[in-house]
């Protein structure tokens, strides 16, 4: 069992192994599962972190690596990050080793390439509003499938009448509608639709400045994108494997093995050293701190 | 002050060679004590709280009742 210093020790020499093999700076961007989620906060705190390596809008990196490991979190947050990345460097990769959800996968939109470790995943970018009283979260993929379902009731039910010889209509989707507004609330069903249309912004910006910023197409190929991944795939949990990803459009790749192991690696360190209580240490009871690096 | 002034320094300190966990200390602190200028509070929350309209509801019916008086 090795001690946390030696746990350090192996993660530098991975760290500049990885940066080593790949030709750039490694930048890794660690959020840990429990309570570490992207957050404002960051992005003042990466970019110390790249000004510390003495980089500088004025002397951008070729080519930036950067392993990310996140369930997600604030949708502005990643917007910003994605941007200060790429204030820092001309050219920008994305190391998945394990998985980049929801405001993860908006960083990466902001990547020229997205390299995938064995069984990695990104994940739709959903948007999820807090609800007030005894209600869990909403999803809005569930209100969007939620009105499908009432759409759908609607013709069945028609179908079924005139297929019976009944010459009459249905209302059922208003009442099914009704219940929906009555349990989640008129007003909160704004934010979530108003929630969306800014993070689809954001990932709109994000691909045509930096990701299809060179596609001949890039206009369909970012509508497509954003129709996958904001409005198609059914909910955060949805995972976006290396296949997927390639269907949808994205500029994909698959890690080699070797790359793979040691992107893994770097991830399971950094959770013996979380556990040890050495990074992502407690900023309160439901967040912990990222673990920001930069290897050069 | 002078806690929060060296701290200041070290982020911009250019080419500023810190180990890892030199680095996620440094950065620890700095959230700390961002949170502790925040009071705990969200950047969300802030902004929320600085736009809030009923803020500035109260502040012109107190104006215009000065100027009523």
């Amino acid at each position: 069992m090795e001690t946390p210093n030696e746990l350090v020790e192996q993660l530098d020499k991975l760290a500049s192994e990885i940066s080593r093999q790949k030709g750039g700076p490694l930048l890794i961007l660690y959020y840990h599962e429990y309570a570490g989620d992207v957050r404002w906060d960051d992005v003042g705190a990466i970019y110390d972190e790249l000004r510390r390596g003495g980089f500088s809008r004025e002397n951008k990196i070729e080519k930036l690596y950067v392993l990310l490991h996140t369930f997600g979190g604030d949708p502005d947050a990643g917007y910003r990050i994605a941007q200060v990345l790429r204030d820092f460097a001309k050219s920008v990769i994305f190391l998945i080793p394990e998985y980049a959800c929801s405001a993860g996968t908006l960083i990466c939109m902001s990547g020229n390439k997205i390299e995938f470790g064995d069984y990695a995943f990104l994940s739709p970018i959903d948007i999820t509003v807090e609800q007030r009283g005894p209600f869990e979260p909403v999803e809005l993929m569930s209100i969007d499938y939620y009105i499908e379902f009432a759409k759908t009731c609607r013709s069945e039910i028609e179908k079924m009448l005139r297929d019976s010889g009944f010459d009459s209509s249905t209302n059922v989707e208003n009442e099914l509608l009704c219940e929906m507004v009555k349990q989640v609330g008129g007003l909160r069903l704004g934010t979530f639709f108003r929630t969306r249309v800014l993070t689809g912004f954001y990932a709109e910006t994000l691909l045509l400045d930096y990701m299809f910023a060179e596609a001949p197409n890039k206009e369909n190929l970012k509508n497509k994108v954003i129709r996958t991944i904001l409005f198609d795939y059914p909910s955060h949990s949805f995972c976006m494997d290396f296949h997927i990803s390639t269907s949808v459009g994205l500029p994909v790749e698959e890690m080699s093995i070797a790359e793979s192991d040691m992107t893994k690696n770097v991830i399971s360190i950094l959770k013996q050293l979380t556990l040890a209580g050495l990074i992502c240490r407690d900023l309160s009871d439901s967040y912990k701190a990222p673990f920001i690096k930069l290897y050069v | 002050m002078s806690e929060w002034f060296e701290m200041s320094q070290m982020v911009q300190e250019k080419g500023k060679k810190l180990g890892t966990l030199e680095t996620q200390e440094l950065m620890h602190k700095k959230y700390l004590q961002e949170l502790k200028i925040r009071h705990g509070m969200s950047f969300e929350e802030l902004i929320q709280m600085a736009n809030d309209p009923r803020k500035y509801a109260r502040r012109s019916i107190t104006k215009k009742q000065e100027n009523e008086e």
